[in-house]
């Protein structure tokens, strides 16, 4: 028996997190202010700090949830050149790839193949020789 | 004890969703093999089981890796 299965990202790794927005050439710093609209602020754990007034963070009360996503994106979106979805999106799929990659080498596993569809999906085939199931 | 290769096929949608699928192990060890994915990445929105499926994909599987 096989299984097919579907799984909703959440952001939870931290380390996986900032080498996806390396990954994405992002700017960010630790422990920061995200700017908003009206120099107001608010404290995010890793903030982008894009071209602009308007910063882009990730923010999260415990170490055990996932970060959301958190600017004025009435003035973020121009300040980092694209739209919240597209940025969402990116981001979120960034960190898919990375943290499966990270996962999937520490359990042992080889990739095969790995390609990009037309539409942006990712497509990778693994394999771990000499598995052993009790 | 058995021993067998364990293989994943996984695409990662354009939202960063992530479906995958398991092929060459029987029972309970293909749950069981991809816990960790699925502890580390978040939450499981959809699951089929599926019989006798891993017997007439592999020819087809390795026909596609060739090509690659």
């Amino acid at each position: 028996m096989s299984h097919f299965t579907k799984l909703k990202t959440k952001i939870l790794d931290k380390n996986c997190l900032l080498k996806a927005l390396t990954n994405l050439n992002y700017v960010f710093e630790e422990n920061s202010t995200i700017r908003g609209y009206n120099r107001r602020t608010r404290r995010g754990n890793i903030v982008i700090k894009a071209n602009g007034d308007y910063d882009i963070g990730f923010v999260r009360k415990s170490n055990e949830e996932p970060f959301q996503i958190l600017a004025d994106w009435y003035g973020a979106a121009q300040s980092i050149g694209c739209s919240r979805k597209d940025f969402i999106n990116n981001v979120q799929k960034e960190y898919a790839t990375t943290k499966v990659l990270h996962e999937l080498r520490k359990k042992g596993y080889r990739i095969k193949s790995r390609s990009i569809s037309n539409t942006g999906e990712i497509k990778l085939l693994v394999v771990k020789r000499g598995f052993v199931s009790r | 004890m058995s021993s067998d290769n364990i293989e994943l096929e996984i695409t990662i949608d354009e939202k960063g969703n992530i479906s995958y699928s398991v092929n060459g192990l029987k029972g309970k060890g293909c749950s069981e093999a991809t816990k960790f994915l699925d502890d580390a990445l978040g939450e499981i929105t959809k699951r089929d089981f599926k019989r006798d499926f891993y017997e007439q994909n592999q020819k087809g599987l390795n026909r596609v890796i060739n090509r690659v």
